[in-house]
Order: C-alpha cells, then structure tokens, then sequence
C-alpha cells in the first residue's frame, strides 16, 4: 500500500445511526435512572428537611401595640387567632380584633364582676374556663365564640358565658378569704381547691347531674378542709381529671389525691426547688402529666410521677436551664408538650420538653412580660410586655422532632426509666408522641438477621450443589424452578406465613424445633448412607440426580419430627411448651414472632441468593477446577479450596442483595408480625420495620405533621440502609474481585 | 531450536518401543477405547510409554490426542457421557479398576493444561496447593518444596522476591511455569502436558522448552502438542494420532525422517493439519 492512500473505512450511513442511536438511547437510560434516584433522594430530603427548622417568634407585621391599664388577669385567644380576649383585675372581660395589617382594636368589653377580684385561676388551655374568686366565693367564666355566616363571610362572635350561673357560689367557710384558687373542670365534675388569708386550704368538688327532661344540669357540692397553716404559697395547681391537687409553699411541693372527695390524703411532699434557688411559679404541661416548675435560678425543672417499687412517685425528670431572671410565667400550648417561659426583664422563650430542646429564645426588651396567652393552633401568641398588648407569629411546627428525640434513649412521662419508643398516636390530642426510630430500625436489622439466619445457609448450600455436584439434567429443571419462586407474590408469602404458618408453629412448636434439627441431621446421615450404599441401590438413581433420595428422606424426617413434637412436650414441659417458654424461661412468645418472619421472608430470599451464587459458582472456569483436580485434590477439596475461594465476590454480592431484599421487604413482615415496635432479640418475639411502619402508618398520618414527615425520614433512613448496604458490598466484592478474580 | 546431544539420540534408537520391559515402562495402555455418549473418540489404542522420556502426541485437532492425555489420570471422568474400555496399567496395576483412588491417582499423574491457570491465591500458596491436600504442614518443608519446585520449573530467579504476592502478577509464561511447579512440587511419577506452550509468547515456549528437557530426568513427561517442530525439539517418542485411531508410535527421529506410515508423512509434510 502506498504512503499517500488514506485508509478508508466504508460505513454505511445506516450503520452510523444505529451506532449513534444505540449510544444514545443507552447514555439516555444511564442518566434517567440516576436522575431519578436523584429525584426521591432529593423528594424525601425536600418532606423531611422542615423537622428539623426551629421554632420562629416574630411580631405580626401590621397589628402594632394596644396599651391597656389595667393588671392583665390572662389572655386567650380563639381558635382562628381572629380574636383575642383579656381578663382584667377589675373584672372586666375585654375582647381584641385582631386582623392582618391592622392594628388591635378593642371589640367589645364585658363586665363579669363588680365586686373586687381577690384570687383568679384559669383552666388547663383546651377547657378554656376562667374563675374569679370574691371574698369566700368564685365565679365560672368561659368566653364563646359564635360563628356565623352572613352573606357568606365567616363572623366570629364573642359571647362570654358562665357555666355555673351568674351568681357566686361561696366555696370557703364564713369569714375567711380566697387567697389562692385552682380548678379543673371534668365533664361532669368541677374541682376546687382554695387557700385562705388564714392560711386553711379547702377542696370542693361541684357535681353536676343533667335532668333528661329539661337538658339542666343540676349542681351538687361537697367540700373539705385539707390543710391548714399554709403560708408561703407559690403555686396551687389541679389536674384537670380532678384526681391531684398540687400545692407548692415554701419550695415544699404537696401533692393531695382527691379522687375521692371523703378521703383526701397527702400523697408526698417533697423538697422542689433546685439546690439554693427558690420556685417561682409552677404549671401544668399539657396532658397535665408533668410539672414545670421555675427556679429564681433561671432553671426550669420537669417533674412527673413514675412507678417505682414503692409506688407511684414524682421524680425531676429534667432540667431546662435558662439564663432569665424574674421567670414570671411559664405557658403550655393546648396540645404540644412545647411551653413558652416570660420574664420580668422582657425575655421570652419557648422549650420541648420531650425532646429537652430549646426551641427559641428572644429578648422584647426590658418591660416584663406580663401575660402570654396562647391561639388554640398555637401559631399566634399574644402578649402584654409592660402595658402594651402585641400580637406575635409563632413557626413552630415540628418541636417534638429533634435528633436527639429520634435517636436517643427519651424519658417519656409516665415511664420509669428512659427509653427507646415508637407510638406515633393515641386517642388523646395532648398525649406525648414518641418518635423514636431506634425500636423500628433494630425491628428492620432483627427482621433481616432471622431471614438471613434462615436463607443464608439454605440458599448457599443449594446454589454449591446446583453448580457444582448436580447433573446438568437436573439442574435444568432445579434452577429455573427455584427462580421461579422469586416471581411469588411477597403479599402471598406473607398471607400464608400470618395465617397459617403462624398457628401451626404455635401449636407444634416443639415438633418445628425438632424439625429445624432433624432436618440437616438427616439430609447429612441420608448423604453418607448413600456413600456407603451398595452400588446396584446407587446404579439405580441416575448419575447426578442422588439428590432426589433426599425427597423421602426429607418428608419422612419431617413427618417423625412433628410426631415426636407432642410427645416431647409431654416429657419435657409438662404438656405445654408455650407455658413453660413463658413461665419457667420468662421469655415472651406471641404467635407471629421473628421465627416466622425468618422463615417467611428467608423463602422469599433464597431465590435471590440463591440464583446469583450459583451463576457465581457455575462460571467459575473449569481450568481452575480441573488444574485443582490435576494435582489430586477431591471434588469437595476443590470447591472448598479453588472454587468458592474464586466465587466469592459473586457469593458476597448474592448474600448482600439478599439481605437488601430483606431489608426492604414490606409485606411479609406487615403480615407475619404483630407490628409491635419493640427492641428485644428474642425470635419469639415480632417487631416492626421501617417499611411496614411506613406501610401501616402513612394512610394515617396528616399530611405535612411532623408525623407524616417522620414517615418520610424513615423511608430516607431505609433508603440510606439500602444505599449504605449496597457501597460496602460493592467496595467489598470489588476487593475480593481484585484478590480472587479468575483470568 | 534445541539441539539434541546425539550420545542420547543414539541411545533412543536403541529403545525398542514394543519390547519394553516393566521397569522400563511408566504407562501401558492396552485395547482403550472412548466414547463421548455415542460417539466413539478413541479406537482401540495400545502402546508403553517409556520411563523418564520424553513422549509427545501429534496429530490434527479433533483426532483424540488431548483426550487420550486425559485417559491417563483419568480427567475424562469429569465429562458426564464419557466412557471407557480397555486399560492403562501404572505399576501394572489398572487405574480403572474400581478400587483405584482417583485422587491418589492424580498426584502421581500430573497434568498442566493449555493456558496457564494458577489459583487465585499467591505464589508461595500456588506451589503448595498439592502439598496441603495431602495435609502437609511443616513450614520448613513446604517453603524447601517451594524453592525446589520453583527451581525446577526454571522460575525461582525471577520470584524468589515476591513469593507472596498474587500469582495474577506473573506473566503467561512464567504462570505456566508455575503450574509446572505447582504439577511437580507433589513430585508425580508421570507429567501429563497438555498443549503447555499453545498459549505462549515464542520466547515462553522456548524457555519451557528447555524446562521439559530439564524435567525428564526426574519425571515421565508426555505432552500434546500441535507444533511438529515442537515435538522434534524435546520429545524422544512421538506418537501420530488421526481420527482417534494411533497411527503410528516410534522414536521421534524416526517419525520425523522415516515415517512408517503414509498418513504421518502426510501429516509430517503438512499435507493436512
């Protein structure tokens, strides 16, 4: 060929395209799937990126001040934070417009008592009732609010009512008078308790019976004296089901059960004050389980009661701490275990007591903030800072979420010891959610462990046998069967597992257990039967297909277990395994346990470990084996020594798409467990999984709650198990590829 | 291109390949016949493969020279269908007798195979495969087993510094070389190789060349090669196989300057192949 002729190559116009197209569209399929992997990462982050925002104060735009003279008594607001209402020293019930861009103007004004105000009390926030106290006597109020609609445009209307009757109804004996009163109001029951100037404290209870006729309710009242000589009050407060009266004089907390209006007696008292500070002022968070209690200190503790051996006790559960002086106030917010703190010196912040976070904190400037009442929806605030009445906005949406309260071992109330917990809801509004994803992720990696357990050994073995020992007629007909079962509905394995395989476990548990032992014990005896066996048995079973022996065997194995099962428990635990589990080894059994699910799940798993280890296993080259079998090696000192050791990074990736697969697994653990978020080890035991809480949860959940958002970060966590799964098996095959990969 | 001593050609002429005595004699293959399923591979194949000489099969592919190699430490029992009749005796005795243990077998019957496979493991641990399955754990003598095995397949100078390090790491010639240390670190009676340097760069095949020189003095070597030139150089018999049938089995000189046969000259002149 000369120098100068350019080699040519002839290609065709048509064959470039169908070069370009294929590059193309197959670019085009890489990117798309990363982009939409791209795309739910980033979605989830986008639904689960506002939990963690913190709170946001800040004065509406607009409303500017109110300057009121009088002594603010409370103040409240209704639920569409449209208007807002003041109790007065003077007894004057005042109501304020509050309207965007406009500023606070009064609406209408209410005398509820002439005569002079001594004590005053309000209600926990969600029973929304006031209580003036004049000389021996009290006053129910409640402010309502009418919506109308003329001409189609919602009106809200404040009407003021008294639920017990316009007139006083004296609660104290003759001659003496209300100092100090608290109440709570419980459907059908009002409580009292009042302290006098002379220092006696009393407790009433107002029963009311309602006339079926007349729809009236007619009141009855009882009432006790139930200490005397108090002086020194610092708070007197009530929980709101009447059943504890809480007086703290003195920085000595008492606390009174009057359940039972003719048997009042003192529970406990205790020092509350932290260590040379004295209580200022006390309130109930809302659920009316705990007690915050402010320090002079600027440390605001939480206190509630916990079972202990001796009995039911109020312990400090944690400490808040501060850096106000003069905490004047402490507000819970209607539903939220969120309470906002005011000051004499215009500080104000707001703190979760769950997740033991400040939320946000502000200075308003040096007046003190003299009341704070809090909108229903708690997303507006409103506040009198020295005689000045300003409405604030509060972002708040997710207090109760925080790393911590995700994360870490939380003292819930009413539990004895801290604790890792899932219970998203409850019937009650003011109950307090546990958000913690520990129990259902330990549930998730529990779930995956049995299932691998279970599949693990299974599945390898079959693959190593398939590839390697089997004839290639049989296996055939063995892989794509065992493949097939990949195809099986997962709802279908989890139907079965719930329904059926659950009972019967529960009630052969002793012949399963033999099962799990006779099983490998006889395929293995059945194997070396068969070494020594004659061969004219041998030359009856084609070469091979040995493997087909093992179906009687197996069936026969399995039938004597389940037999012996009753006769065991007869002989070993009295007739009743499930007892004996419960009783004599204290561990718990419920009937759709991880033993289950390790199977159920592990079937669904075997196909998956089991298809890509034997590929592994099958191609590894035969040189390899041969030059192995060359130098006199056995079949079995091949596999254990050239073959498995040069599958192993397809085996290792088999085992970890395995345990991917179970990690995500839905529906079998949504139907063959009990759902029951728990941390316990014990394969008698169920749990839940991230992806069946996720299941069960998310038709229920709010959109936008910070319940719903959870739901999202625990899809976020699941996909970062899988993702994180996914990096060090493929950083680990890669290596073992590297280090054992055949030419 | 090796140049034979001619003290030992004349030596080899002097062998008689039918009248060779027991001691003489590493393998006797009597009346073998193979099949693959139905087909027949090998007809009727009878011959004595001397001690510590150097024995090659030639032949046009397909024509049962590799298959018949693999008779001889019975590596055809991997393949499912095939079968055989007829015997090869080793110390007189059948390796197809049914007491026979394969295994046992094939250490004393090494092969090598066409493309160098060594383990994925590292050299050291290459070398000693066979030693480890019979269980050998002296550490002094595995490493003495290495260095001679090493040694004795040529390629110690070039390892000796990184005997741990992935037998991945050596080139195709030095692999091959390796497997030969690794056939004969279990020192076997016979060496079976099969078409080793088929996979080789020429300066590989020359170097394993020599070592097949080498090696026939501690070891029965017979190799299946498709190179004639090959054969020439190092085999001191040559056997022609066409069609699964022995055509004809001499010294190697003899073959390759006075044919017997019509279809080895043929073969021999490159009229087929």
């Amino acid at each position: 060929m000369s120098k100068n002729k350019a080699i040519t190559v002839s290609t065709s116009p048509w064959r470039t395209f169908k070069d370009k197209l294929a590059q193309y569209s197959v670019t085009t399929g890489g990117c798309l799937v990363l982009v939409a992997l791209l795309l739910i990462f980033f979605y989830l982050l986008y639904v689960v990126e506002p939990v963690f925002h913190g709170a946001e104060v800040a004065p509406r735009a607009g409303t500017g001040t109110y300057t009121v003279q009088q002594n603010t008594l409370a103040l409240g607001m209704e639920e569409q934070s449209e208007i807002a209402y003041q109790f007065e020293q003077t007894g004057i019930l005042k109501f304020y417009q509050i309207e965007e861009s406009k500023a606070l103007a009064p609406l209408r004004q209410v005398t509820v008592l002439s005569e002079p105000v001594q004590a005053f009390a309000y209600s926990a926030p969600h029973q929304n009732t006031y209580l003036y106290a004049s000389g021996r006597s009290i006053l129910f109020v409640r402010p309502e609010f009418k919506i109308s609609y003329p001409d189609n445009v919602r009106q809200i209307t404040p009407e003021v009512s008294y639920p017990m009757g316009r007139t006083l109804i004296p609660v104290v004996p003759e001659g003496e008078q209300i100092q100090h009163v608290a109440f709570a109001w419980d459907e059908d029951q009002i409580g009292v308790a009042s302290i006098t100037e002379a220092g006696n404290a009393y407790f009433s209870t107002f029963e009311g019976e309602e006339n079926f006729m007349t729809g009236e309710i007619t009141w009855s009242s009882d009432s006790q004296k139930i200490a005397e000589k108090v002086s020194g009050t610092q708070a007197l407060l009530m929980a709101p089901n009447v059943g504890r009266v809480f007086l703290i004089a003195k920085n000595q907390l008492q606390v009174f059960d009057t359940r039972d209006v003719d048997d009042i007696s003192t529970l406990y008292q205790l020092p509350v004050n932290e260590m040379s500070a004295n209580v200022l002022t006390a309130s109930l968070l809302s659920g009316a389980n705990s007690i915050l209690i402010a320090n002079d200190n600027g440390m605001i503790s939480q206190w509630f009661e916990v079972n202990e051996e001796s009995g039911r006790q109020l312990k400090e559960i944690r400490r808040f701490e501060t850096n106000m002086t003069g905490i004047n106030g402490i507000y819970p917010e209607f539903f939220r275990k969120t309470f906002f703190v005011t000051s004499e010196n215009g500080q104000l912040s707001a703190f979760h007591t769950t997740n033991h976070a400040e939320l946000w904190q502000g200075d308003l400037g040096d007046t003190p903030i003299r009341h704070l009442g809090i909108s229903p929806r708690s997303d507006t605030l409103i506040l009198q800072d020295g005689n000045q009445l300003k409405v604030f906005d509060v972002a708040n949406e997710h207090p109760e979420v925080s790393w911590e309260a995700l994360w870490s071992e939380i003292w819930y109330e009413g539990y004895q010891t801290p604790a890792y917990t899932w219970q998203s809801t409850s019937a009650s509004d003011d109950f307090e959610p546990k958000f913690s994803l520990v129990p259902i992720s330990f549930g998730t990696m529990k779930a995956a462990f049995y299932a691998m357990l279970f599949s693990v050994p299974i599945a390898i073995a079959a693959a190593i046998y398939t590839a390697y020992f089997m004839s290639s007629g049989m296996r055939k007909v063995v892989k794509p069967t065992i493949e097939i079962m990949e195809a099986l509905p997962t709802v279908i394995l989890g139907f079965l597992a719930g329904l059926w395989l659950a009972p019967i476990m529960e009630n052969h548990l002793p012949g399963v257990v033999l099962l799990l032992l006779a099983l490998p014990i006889s395929t293995l005896s059945a194997a070396l039967l068969w070494h020594y066996a004659s061969p004219a048995v041998k030359n009856k079973v084609p070469e091979g297909w040995d493997a087909i022996v093992l179906i009687p065997v197996v069936l026969i194995a399995g039938a004597i277990a389940l037999g012996l099962g009753p006769i065991f428990e007869e002989l070993l635990f009295d007739g009743n395994v499930r007892e004996f589990i419960t009783n004599d080894l204290g561990i718990d059994y419920s009937q759709r346990n991880a033993l289950v699910v390790g199977i159920a799940m592990g079937f669904a798993v075997i196909p998956t470990i089991f298809s890509i280890t034997e590929d592994a296993i099958f191609s590894v080259p035969k040189h390899l084996s041969n030059g192995s079998l060359a130098l006199g090696a056995t079949r079995w000192q091949t596999l254990t020594r050239v073959v498995l050791l040069t599958a192993s990074p397809g085996i290792f990736s088999a085992v970890m798409m395995g345990l991917g697969r179970a990690v995500g697994e839905t529906m079998i653990v949504l139907m063959a467990t009990g759902n029951t978020p728990i941390m316990d080890w014990n394969i008698f035991q169920g749990m839940r999984t991230l992806s069946a809480n996720i299941a069960v949860e998310m038709p229920e959940s709010e959109v936008g709650s910070s319940h719903y958002r959870i739901l999202f970060l625990a899809a976020f966590v699941l996909f970062i198990f899988t993702f994180l799964f996914n990096t060090v098996a493929e950083f680990v095959r890669q290596r073992l590829r590297d280090k054992y990969s055949s030419l | 291109m090796i140049s034979v001593a001619p003290e030992v050609m004349n030596l080899e002429k002097q062998l008689d390949l039918g009248q060779l005595s027991e001691e003489q004699t590493a393998l006797e293959i009597q009346g073998l016949n193979l099949f693959y399923g139905d087909k027949q591979a090998l007809f009727d194949i009878n011959m004595k493969i001397p001690k510590r000489q150097v024995t090659a099969f030639i032949g046009p592919s397909g024509c049962g020279k590799s298959t018949l190699l693999r008779c001889m430490n019975r590596m055809n029992d991997l393949v499912d269908t095939c079968r055989t009749e007829g015997k090869i005796n080793l110390h007189g005795k059948n390796i197809y007798d049914k007491d026979i243990d394969v295994a046992a077998l094939r250490q004393n019957v090494g092969m090598v195979f066409q493309r160098p496979n060594p383990f994925p493991k590292s050299i050291y641990e290459n070398v000693i495969y066979g030693l480890r399955l019979q269980g050998v754990k002296d550490k002094r003598r595995l490493d003495e087993v290495v260095e001679g095995s090493l040694k004795g397949a040529a390629l110690w100078d070039e390892v000796k510094d990184r005997l741990h390090e992935s037998a991945f790491g050596l080139s195709g010639g030095q692999q091959q070389r390796l497997v030969i240390a690794r056939a004969i670190a279990i020192e076997p009676e016979v060496l079976l190789l099969d078409e080793p340097t088929s996979a080789l760069d020429p300066i590989s095949t020359l170097t394993i060349e020599e070592l097949i020189n080498d090696l026939k003095e501690k070891y029965t070597v017979v190799i299946v090669t498709h190179n004639m030139q090959q054969a020439a150089r190092v085999s001191d018999q040559t056997a022609f196989m066409y069609m699964g049938e022995l055509i004809e089995y001499a010294n190697t000189n003899t073959i390759f300057t006075t044919p017997a046969e019509r279809k080895t000259e043929d073969y021999i002149t490159g009229r087929y192949g």
